[in-house]
């Protein structure tokens, strides 16, 4: 079961999951994203700074929630990953995709740009 | 001493021939042969008018056993439908002992004698003829030599000590039995047994009734031979060469007991009918030899379906075999060239969930319990065998907008085999690298290079599945040129840690696989857009 806490800062929901993102934790991360997002959130950052962990699991379901968002007529985008995480999201090709803000703040407003 | 050596010179004449008859044909017959299957296949008449045909081409069941065992196992034709083939090669193999039961001097030496003009005119360097006239030339031997092994051994029968053995042969029909069964095992074929059986005959070495008990026990030694070679087989493969045993046995079993009650109750039976189609011994012991075959033969086809459930009991396909096999395309879909394109495209599609599961093998959160190497050789099985499939309906269609889908579907096939073989090169070359630190830089990337292949080999899996348009052009996206990025994280590894020259290799082989993996995945996408776009 992951640690996941949210913030409605105006019409962005912040996602922030803590530790680690991997396939025993993916599912729960995904379930409680899901409800949140469900609840009509447009823009959605999921603040990485307390990840020190993610694996493909972890990934695929930050797709899987962008998809959501996508779907609903929103945007995702990523904030705060830590040295430890960062290098998985530049090869991955995440940052470029959805892109990666040293910030919760710099994340909302790319979004609202 | 003359008469040993001219048995000797006589038997090495004989092997000659056989090899150089056997390994001709088998060049002559590489490609037709291979289409001669999977045309045979369709039908079990066909496949087994086919079985007889290659059976007396090649005079030998193991040939014809072994390369359907190299078929299936390749993917290119299903177990059952070789099945006949295999068991009705034997009847084939009968040709050569009728064969060397007739009088055929004159005519031997008249095909020597072609034989040599035409090497001397050097027709042998045309490939064309190559391997027919070294055939012939080795018909030409085999037969010189039971010629020579007939003359040779013409005095034997008067030796006080040959009659003493022959004598005491035939009093022990068992001793007789367990020569045809060991010589055969030796020689690796029954019918070469059984031809000098006959040539022994011929000369009234061998009685009649000794001669019929050594080629029933030469069936035997064949299928105990068949079951020797296969003991490194597993799964299918065993399957058809336990099925050739099993052709050997039955036949053994019914034939023996019959020509048993014969002997011993004086009964009409096996030797009784074969005289009443002929006087001449040999040709007698010819007939039995075919009449052992044919009666393997119809009594296996008519048992065949419990035989093969008792065989796949015996032996079920390795998990290879099983991951081996296409899901959707099969050769009837042939027909309707329209929809055997379909099935290809979801077979193509089917083989991009093995990937993911490859690259499982090198990452800490893996889940797939099967080998990357299992998965990879199985994957790739499937797109070889895609491969044929559509080559096949090349073959059979001449429709310019089919050919134009195939050759666009063989564009796909070509770069999924490829990148089927980029990714287990990857997961070879993490793990020939051994452990290294994961806290180092270097450690950091190899792990950020494993899950973001996992992750968008997953997300191949995905698009490919459902080709959602949304989902394609994210690929695209994920699968961009990386040439850059990869220099730059290289650069960044050797700028911050002094790596040594093992490491350093692995490094650039991890990225630039990295790489190519994902351009791959790049062009396979492009024309999966392309194709859903006109659609």
């Amino acid at each position: 079961m992951i640690e996941l806490t949210h913030e409605v800062r105006g019409d962005a929901l912040i996602l922030r999951p803590k530790k680690r993102i991997d396939s025993s934790t993916a599912k729960s991360f995904e379930e409680q994203a899901n409800v949140l997002v469900d609840a009509g959130a447009k823009k959605v950052v999921i603040d990485f700074s307390e990840v020190d962990y993610i694996s493909s699991a972890g990934l695929r379901v930050v797709l899987t929630t962008a998809k959501r968002v996508k779907a609903a007529g929103g945007a995702l985008t990523l904030s705060g990953v830590t040295s430890n995480v960062k290098e998985v999201f530049d090869v991955s090709g995440f940052a470029s995709i959805f892109g990666m803000h040293d910030s919760v703040e710099q994340a909302i407003s790319s979004l609202n740009g | 001493m003359e008469m040993f050596v001219d048995i000797f010179g006589g038997l090495g004449l004989f092997f000659v021939g056989v090899k150089l008859i056997g390994n001709n044909l088998k060049q002559l017959t590489g490609s037709w042969f291979r289409r001669l299957i999977e045309a045979a296949t369709r039908n079990t008449t066909v496949s087994a008018l086919v079985g007889i045909l290659s059976g007396a081409l090649t005079q030998s069941s193991n040939a014809i056993t072994f390369i359907s065992i190299g078929m299936v196992t390749a993917g290119l034709v299903e177990v059952e439908r070789v099945v006949p083939m295999v068991i009705w090669a034997n009847v084939g193999t009968s040709a050569l002992v009728l064969l060397s039961a007739v009088d055929v001097k004159l005519a031997v030496l008249f095909l020597l004698g072609a034989t040599g003009i035409a090497y001397y005119f050097d027709i042998d360097k045309a490939p064309r003829f190559r391997h027919l006239l070294g055939a012939v030339l080795g018909l030409g031997l085999l037969f010189l030599g039971l010629e020579l092994i007939k003359s040779g051994a013409m005095p034997l029968k008067t030796m006080a000590s040959v009659r003493e053995f022959l004598s005491f042969a035939a009093s022990s029909y068992v001793l007789a039995f367990l020569i045809g069964v060991v010589l055969t095992i030796v020689a690796q074929s029954s019918a070469t047994v059984s031809i000098i059986a006959v040539t022994m005959a011929n000369v009234g070495l061998l009685t009649i009734d000794q001669t019929i008990v050594v080629v029933v026990g030469a069936s035997l030694g064949s299928g105990i031979s068949i079951a020797l070679l296969s003991t490194n087989l597993r799964g299918i493969g065993r399957q058809i060469a336990w099925m050739q045993v099993a052709v050997k046995l039955v036949g053994v079993v019914v034939i023996l007991p019959i020509f048993a009650v014969e002997l011993s109750l004086h009964l009409p039976g096996i030797k009784a009918f074969v005289f009443m189609l002929t006087a001449n011994h040999a040709t007698a012991v010819a007939l039995v030899y075919l009449l052992l075959q044919i009666v393997s033969a119809v009594l296996t086809t008519m048992f065949r379906d419990r035989i093969m459930h008792a065989i796949r009991r015996l032996s079920p396909p390795t998990v290879e075999e099983a991951l081996s096999k296409p899901r959707y395309i099969y050769a009837e879909a042939l027909d309707e060239p329209r929809a055997a394109l379909d099935l290809v495209e979801r077979e193509q599609a089917r083989l991009f969930e093995f990937l993911p599961d490859i690259v499982d093998a090198v990452r800490l959160d893996g889940v797939s319990k099967l080998g990357p190497d299992l998965l990879s050789q199985s994957a790739a099985s499937v797109a070889r065998q895609c491969g044929e499939f559509l080559t096949n309906i090349l073959d059979n269609n001449s429709a310019r907008d089919v050919l134009l889908d195939v050759v666009e579907m063989q564009k796909r096939n070509e770069i999924l085999l490829s990148l089927i073989l980029a990714v287990a090169d990857y997961v070879r070359t993490i793990k020939a690298a051994g452990t290294i630190a994961a806290e180092s830089k270097f450690g950091r990337l190899l792990f950020a290079l494993g899950e973001s292949m996992h992750t968008i080999l997953s997300i191949a899996n995905d698009a490919f599945q459902n080709r959602d348009r949304d989902d394609l052009a994210l690929l695209r996206d994920f699968t961009s040129d990386r040439s850059t990025q990869m220099e730059r994280v290289r650069r960044q590894v050797m700028d911050v840690e002094d790596i040594g020259p093992a490491e350093h290799d692995t490094l650039y082989a991890s990225t630039t696989l990295f790489e190519r993996t994902l351009w791959l995945l790049q062009r396979y996408t492009t024309l999966v857009e392309t194709a859903t776009q006109q659609e």
